[in-house]
């Protein structure tokens, strides 16, 4: 009996089932096996013309697939019938895995019934890659893909020209052909041939402008040694879904975060744990709260070990994070005495952070705690440690003292004699011949705590000051004498056995003196700095006016005064620090000593020119800047200094000086046009791109500054034309160049002169001016009749549109407007299209709002 | 009644007809027509990478406060003699 002809049925059934499995993705299983079927019958039927059947198939198919490539994307039928293509190629697969060996169908090794459909199908899609409907250039992109996501193996040459195809549509004019392209791509990333691919797919997802291109390679591309660095670089990418992303793709692909390197890990968290969008934060807390625990056993000391505890700026935060998320871990925490009795570096951070982490809750303190006597034994015993280490062990050692300290701060100092030993313990401490900065700052933070008042505090503080240099002054004239003995023996033996050498042993006698005393001046040298740092720390912790306070007077005169005559940079930039911060204290003071401040600051030195400043802002914002400008000698040379030091070419100088202008303007201390216009033209100059802390600053100042207050908004919109034709002048000498284009400028300028974002508030009467606009509308028309270059002209045209003008601007400023734009059409017309339009725009959304002819101006109001 | 009709319409699903419609010409849809399809540009190097700088998250803490002193709260009262 005959077998029925399936070529017959052909064009019938095809059809049918494309039509059907566009309804629902749920029939799609089933319509795949059907269609195979019916294939492989194809395939069988070759009418003695050798794979006549299965082409006819093949033909058909595509005659179907044609029908939704015209169609665009979103639409869900297409995209069903996309998705069975995929499912079927898939089922095909695996019918062709099933069969493992069976060569019924097989012409050679590599030519099986699904290879020839699918290698048809590719190259039919490629005819398309190029055409000039977007949505066919989209759909073949998608469905190449797709396919070759479901097959196994790709003949060489198709794959070569998938490759070259493929590559050219990452740069199509769309971006969603630039998704759908890698996508595709993605798919042909495959160990030494595809290397090139990978390449172009990392260019793509630094260069790519749309966060949804840059997305889908960050999405599809193999993660491996040389991918992933440039993966963890998106965790500063400019999209936030992408930073999250970074974080949710590397929590389900990396393992063990071992792989990578200790500078990779800190630098995931401290991106992530510090990201300003909530969704990235939480993404990077999951990470590291159950991925990265789970693969350290849950163990949080297993998991420190594997965080740079020692010389990590981002561990704290991240511990702080996991007990954050994971209380029930923080349960099972036990510091008994044995804990303690068996420190180690990170078993000492993980209490520091808990008790920080429980700092509010003094119960919890208690129960973790030793009483002051016993932790006093603690850092005794761990400063022993510390001094006996050997090198390679001393920064652990430290490490240890150093945690131990800040813990002492959470001590309950309730008892006598604990605070007495702990008392004697630090002062001990402080004695050392070399004692780190951060263990200083921590004992002069306890020993505060131990004191009864300021006064008190000030008189043992001194007294600890005065006994180190004395205990310094000690040794160096012990120690000069044994020398001078030691010698003076060495010399003598020297003469009985060699006599005729005498001369050149008394030479040798003089050569160790002028060595001992270049070893005292260093030694004296670094006391004196260590003497300086602990002064600098009390005075950050005082409040109290030095006048009541004699031992602050004794440690200024004795400590920092004559050091200010240093020539060692770092002692007098430190001796300038704490003069400053002795000033906050003492007005008088400030009077005798502010000159030498004015005059640090105008020194050609970056460090010494950076502090001088600092403590002149904190000073002027100590006593106000009026009171400072009529009482304080010097004073009236604030204005002056700060405007030289706002054309500073030390990023650091001009940042602080900007920084500190901030802090005035926002205290209402300054009030003055000129220096908020020249703000306004250091935050969009090129010169200040890369000086990311006096960009940030002003980013935040701005907006803060005119939104809070009428008067200062006034300040902005009195400087807003003049900052912008400043702008647009350096724009045109700069030909355009990296500047950012004066018409995003003005929209930024406009936003900060917006009076309905001025906060209202109940206490002030000030009354907002919602027609303001209207004022700087005028002055652009002014500068219209002024300017000639044609393509500023355009610029100041397309600005007037951005204004907010309505009818609060008042009869007198529409007079104003239509006047000027009528006599500007006369008298300086405007050449291009584009300008002409933009005025005119302007002109009639004017006469919306006051459409009476207007009445002559006089003299006066003009 | 008219506004009643285009709403039912808009309601229908699009469907794409397999069964009966015309077949498109493959030289038409896979057509380049000479246009311009490519954006050069993108191939160009960025010179940011599209990366945020550091964020060194300014707040009014930072305005508010001495440089010296950043713990310390600044509080109404001045320091001077009238």
């Amino acid at each position: 009996m005959p077998r029925e002809n399936p070529l017959s049925s052909l064009s019938l059934f095809v059809p049918q089932i494309f039509q059907d499995v566009q309804k629902t993705v749920i029939n799609h299983r089933k319509n795949a096996v059907v269609l195979r079927k019916f294939q492989f019958q194809c395939s069988q039927f070759n009418d003695d013309n050798h794979n006549f059947g299965e082409n006819e198939f093949n033909k058909e198919f595509v005659r179907n697939v044609n029908k939704i490539l015209p169609v665009k994307k979103g639409q869900a039928n297409a995209e069903r019938v996309i998705t069975f293509i995929a499912t079927f190629v898939n089922y095909c697969q695996e019918k062709e895995n099933e069969r493992g060996s069976d060569s019924s169908d097989t012409i050679d090794n590599d030519s099986t019934l699904l290879s020839r459909f699918t290698g048809f199908l590719l190259r039919h899609f490629l005819k398309g890659i190029e055409a000039k409907d977007k949505n066919v250039r989209l759909r073949v992109c998608q469905l190449i893909g797709l396919v070759i996501d479901s097959i196994e193996v790709i003949d060489g040459d198709l794959y070569e020209h998938l490759k070259d195809e493929l590559t050219k549509r990452l740069l199509d004019k769309e971006s969603s052909i630039r998704v759908k392209a890698v996508e595709a791509c993605s798919k042909l990333q495959c160990e030494e041939i595809g290397k090139d691919i990978v390449e172009k797919l990392l260019g793509i997802m630094q260069n790519d402008p749309i966060a949804e291109v840059r997305r889908a390679v960050l999405l599809n591309i193999d993660l491996n040694e040389n991918t992933i660095p440039h993966i963890f670089d998106r965790t500063r990418d400019a999209d936030a879904s992408i930073r999250r992303d970074v974080y949710v793709r590397s929590s389900e692909e990396i393992g063990d975060f071992r792989v990578l390197s200790i500078e990779t890990r800190e630098k995931l968290l401290r991106n992530g744990l510090t990201d300003r969008d909530p969704q990235v934060n939480k993404a990077c807390s999951n990470f590291l709260a159950y991925n990265w625990v789970q693969h350290a056993n849950n163990n949080l000391l297993e998991l420190l070990k594997r965080i740079d505890v020692v010389g990590s700026n981002v561990a704290q935060d991240a511990l702080l994070t996991i007990f954050k998320s994971r209380p029930d871990l923080m349960q099972t925490l036990n510091f008994d005495e044995s804990f303690w009795e068996s420190l180690t570096i990170e078993s000492v951070f993980l209490v520091q952070v808990f008790c920080e982490f429980n700092k509010e809750d003094e119960n919890k303190l208690d129960e973790v705690l030793p009483e002051v006597s016993k932790f006093a034994l603690y850092i005794q015993k761990h400063i022993n440690l510390m001094q006996e280490a050997f090198e390679e062990d001393i920064v652990s050692c430290e490490f240890i003292v150093g945690q131990l300290l800040i813990i002492s701060k959470f001590l309950d100092y309730g008892d006598e004699i604990g605070r007495r030993k702990m008392f004697n313990l630090l002062r001990e401490v402080l004695m050392l011949n070399h004692v780190p900065d951060d263990h200083i700052e921590s004992i002069v933070e306890v020993m505060k705590k131990l004191s009864i008042d300021e006064r008190d505090f000030a008189r043992s503080m001194a007294e600890i000051l005065n006994d180190i240099r004395e205990k310094i002054e000690t040794e160096n004239d012990q120690g000069y004498k044994y020398q001078i003995e030691d010698e003076l023996s060495a010399s003598i033996l020297n003469l009985s056995i060699r006599s005729g050498s005498s001369e050149r042993s008394m030479s040798t006698i003089d050569s160790k003196f002028t060595l001992d005393d270049e070893d005292r001046k260093l030694t004296t040298k670094i006391t004196n700095i260590k003497c300086l740092n602990i002064v600098r720390y009390i005075l950050e912790r005082s409040e109290e006016s030095l006048r009541n306070n004699p031992s602050m007077y004794g440690i200024l005169n004795e400590f920092i005064l004559p050091n200010l005559q240093s020539p060692e940079p770092m002692l007098h930039e430190l001796s300038i620090h704490c003069l400053g911060l002795s000033c906050l204290l003492d007005q008088r003071l400030t009077d005798d000593k502010f000159g030498l401040f004015i005059y640090c600051a105008g020194l050609t030195n970056p460090e010494l020119q950076n502090k001088a400043l600092m403590v002149i802002f904190d000073i002027v914002m100590m006593y106000s800047y009026p009171f400072v400008v009529e009482n304080i000698r010097q004073g009236d040379q604030i204005l002056e200094l700060l405007c030289a030091c706002l054309h500073n070419e030390n990023p650091v100088v001009l940042a602080t000086t900007v920084e500190g202008i901030a802090k005035l303007m926002l205290s209402q201390m300054i009030y003055d046009k000129n220096i908020l216009k020249e703000l306004v033209i250091l935050y969009f100059d090129v010169e200040t791109a890369t000086n990311t802390r006096l960009r940030q600053c002003l980013s935040y100042f701005f907006p803060v500054y005119c939104h809070s207050s009428v008067e200062n908004q006034r300040l902005m919109l009195q400087i807003f034309v003049p900052s912008l034709v400043n702008l647009m002048d350096e724009y045109r000498q700069l030909k355009n160049k990296e500047m950012i284009p004066p018409l995003q400028i003005a929209q930024q300028l406009i936003d900060w002169a917006d009076p309905s974002k001025v906060v209202k508030s109940e206490q002030n009467e000030e009354i907002i001016e919602y027609g303001a606009h209207a004022d700087i509308a005028i002055d652009i028309i002014k500068e219209l009749f002024r300017e000639t270059n044609k393509e500023l002209r355009k610029i100041y045209c397309l600005v007037l549109n951005k204004l907010n003008i309505d009818e609060s601007a008042g009869t007198l400023r529409f007079k104003k407007l239509t006047l000027l734009t009528g006599n500007l059409k006369t008298k300086k017309p405007l050449i291009d299209a584009v300008s002409r339009n933009a005025l005119k725009k302007f002109e009639d959304s004017i006469l919306r709002f006051y459409n009476d002819a207007p009445e002559p101006l006089n003299d006066n109001e003009l | 009644m008219e506004g009643g009709t285009r709403e039912k319409k808009k309601k229908e699903p699009v469907s794409i007809n397999f069964i009966d419609s015309e077949d498109l010409d493959e030289r038409i849809i896979f057509s380049s027509g000479g246009s311009i399809i490519n954006a050069p540009k993108l191939a160009e190097r960025v010179s940011h990478s599209h990366l945020l700088p550091e964020d060194m998250h300014f707040s009014s803490k930072n305005l508010l406060n001495l440089f010296l002193k950043p713990q310390f709260m600044l509080n109404s009262k001045r320091r001077y003699e009238a």
